[in-house]
């Protein structure tokens, strides 16, 4: 028993030995607040792909959860400590980050931010990918206005508690609704799940059933919302209104009960990022510290024509 | 020469099958304290091997940084598991007390907010002593009820959004370093000799002891159970703010959403630490093992890049390895 048990253990080294004694390439890192979902599995294949091209081996930290904040800002330093080429980061909260990057300043290791356009709220990015969350907020109520041109109200998946991102479109949405005949009836937060954002929704839709729109921070929201729409047979009648467009996204806005999404390019931004982060490694000069990737308006009517590969990884691909 | 090594040989076996039945008795009454150390070693060792940063001094500063917060809930969940109870709130007293300090500390300075800490982290414990001593509820739905209140609680109090303006030298003190040590080890370290004072030379140490290992008994000797009790819950809550304050320093909010995962973890410590989920038996000193062992195995796994999904199979593997461990060495003392 005690030889079966040794010989394991030899084995399980030897394994991880020559695991470690394989990894040469120089190593990006890039920490995120939560790997899965339709932003950022995206988000990671082009950083994936990108990097592949570029001759790095990438080191994916996962918080597991925009509440994990401390999780994220331990596996930051992680990233810090093994001295990697340079960090690509989507901070779950910049307030948090000002100390950890700090830190990497001090070793020397650029920071980059990869579908956030800040890192820390009082350090500089060394260098950004991402669309601003404010215009998405704007375009958010661009299309809320041209989906109810008469006014209507509206009922809030607002994201998830203490996410910036998610208040900072909800913040730039209701600026531009704020003298607009529409109005807020409802507004909550919640996990970033699609069934508790559908449960979510489906109260919004007891307790309101003449709402007119239903506004999802994301499309793990907007999802929810549109099958509470298809499960209270309002697809049409109650407008679904939200931000990134995944596969399940696309395949509910065919089936009618998704009126108008702000896609974003998580993969463009992926690729961008760590391009930007190869440059900043380098020590090349850059024309511009923030790539803002342009949004795109989706409706049913453009569904078809739009340029998936930058918007969604190919189908089973997982970090 | 040859007989010479076979006497050699036979000596050395006679030796052995003296020192078997020895080491037996010996891992049978000190098995949990002796497994968990050389566990640690041996993975220090392994890590060392395998990843080039592993055995550096910046990457165990980052270990103890990122261990010290899970290392003072834990101790303060000692008390709470010794007594045959649990505290399942811990993550959201931790994220309560980082609200309120933020506040405090946003609008009347770093003592405040420490003071504030402190007083909530007390009255969360009180509040579960007294439901699970007076009103004689579970601890398990006790502090699974009080984890919802006090988590809704932090929502609710910072409307689901991060506290910031927490003054920049409170921020700092998780990344200073004194003689080399950073600041989080060195408060997490003073609690863990306090703790282990209090349990094992105070009298209220040892009622807890006695309150764990037969309730009943303790209370023919004349033991104040619900009031040993109450002091237990209080020291948790205690300990659970002094872990929030280090966190809060970390990321420089105040979080609502933070400790989430601290229950799991800090009941983990505390069961690998050889801490008896029954009650009565264990120390402080096991359970720093513990949280070295978690955090170790955390930080190692990420440097191999292992996913945060795998991570969380082996954290919870390695608990009830730790649980099925326990029961089987009480089965043998018994």
């Amino acid at each position: 028993m005690r030889e079966q048990i040794a010989k394991l253990a030899g084995c399980a080294a030897a394994i991880m030995l020559l695991a470690g004694g394989a990894q040469a390439a120089d190593k990006v890192g890039v920490s995120m607040p939560n790997i899965k979902g339709p932003w950022f599995t995206p988000i990671l294949f082009g950083i994936s792909d990108d990097a592949k091209k570029l001759g790095y081996d990438i080191i994916i930290q996962d918080a597991g959860g925009y509440g994990n904040v401390d999780k994220q800002v331990s596996q930051f330093s992680n990233l810090v400590v093994q001295q990697v080429k340079a960090i690509l980061l989507d901070p779950a909260n910049p307030d948090s980050f000002n100390g950890a990057v700090r830190q990497a300043k001090a070793a020397k290791i650029p920071v980059v931010g990869a579908g956030s356009p800040v890192v820390a709220s009082s350090v500089e990015a060394d260098a950004a990918a991402s669309s601003s969350h404010c215009s998405i907020g704007h375009e958010l109520a661009k299309g809320a206005k041209s989906l109810l041109p008469n006014g209507g109200t509206i009922a809030i998946l607002a994201g998830p508690p203490g996410a910036f991102w998610a208040s900072d479109r909800l913040r730039c949405f209701k600026e531009d609704i704020a003298n607009s005949n529409l109005k807020i009836v409802a507004e909550q937060t919640s996990e970033q799940d699609a069934a508790v954002a559908l449960s979510l929704a489906n109260d919004f839709l007891q307790r309101f059933p003449n709402v007119d729109l239903l506004y999802g921070a994301d499309d793990t929201y907007g999802v929810g919302a549109g099958r509470a729409a298809q499960g209270a047979q309002k697809c049409g009648k109650v407008k679904v209104l939200f931000a990134v467009l995944g596969e399940a996204a696309e395949e509910i806005m065919r089936g009618g009960c998704a009126d108008y999404v702000v896609a974003q390019q998580p993969v463009l931004i992926g690729r961008t990022g760590v391009q930007l982060a190869d440059k900043v490694a380098k020590g090349a000069t850059l024309d511009k510290k923030l790539m803002e990737i342009p949004l795109i308006p989706v409706t049913k009517a453009n569904l078809d024509s739009i340029d998936k590969p930058q918007l969604q990884a190919p189908k089973g691909w997982t970090p | 020469m040859a007989q010479i090594s076979s006497a050699q040989d036979l000596g050395s076996g006679a030796a052995s099958a003296a020192a078997g039945p020895r080491l037996r008795a010996l891992l049978q009454r000190h098995g949990r304290e002796i497994v968990l150390p050389l566990v640690v070693a041996f993975m220090i060792l392994l890590f060392s091997l395998i990843s080039d940063v592993f055995f550096s001094v910046p990457n165990f500063r980052n270990i103890g940084v990122a261990a010290a917060a899970l290392a003072c809930v834990s101790f303060g969940q000692t008390f709470a598991i010794i007594t045959a109870g649990l505290d399942l709130s811990v993550g959201a007293t931790v994220a309560l007390v980082s609200i309120l300090s933020a506040f405090a500390m946003r609008n009347y300075g770093i003592s405040a907010g420490v003071v504030a800490a402190l007083l909530t982290g007390c009255a969360v414990g009180l509040a579960n002593g007294l439901v699970i001593a007076k009103l004689k509820v579970f601890p398990f739905i006790a502090t699974l009820a009080t984890m919802s209140i006090i988590s809704g609680l932090a929502l609710r109090l910072s409307s689901g959004v991060p506290v910031t303006g927490v003054p920049n030298a409170f921020a700092d003190l998780a990344y200073e370093v004194i003689l080399g040590i950073p600041v989080p080890v060195i408060i997490a370290l003073c609690v863990l000799v306090v703790a282990a004072l209090i349990l094992r030379y105070t009298r209220v140490g040892r009622h807890i002891y006695a309150i764990g290992g037969n309730e009943e008994a303790a209370r023919l000797s004349g033991i104040a159970i619900d009031r040993v009790k109450l002091t237990a819950y209080v020291l948790s809550g205690f300990c659970a703010a002094v872990g929030s304050i280090i966190l809060t320093a970390r990321v420089a909010s105040g979080q609502p959403s933070l400790g989430t995962s601290l229950p799991l973890e800090s009941v983990s410590a505390v069961v690998l630490g050889g801490v008896s989920l029954f009650g009565g038996r264990g120390s402080v000193i096991g359970v720093a093992f513990g949280v070295l062992f978690v955090s170790i195995l955390s930080n190692g796994l990420n440097l191999l890049n292992v996913s945060s999904y795998t991570q969380m199979m082996v954290i919870g593997a390695a608990l009830i390895v730790a649980v099925a461990l326990d029961q089987a060495l009480t089965r043998r003392g018994k």
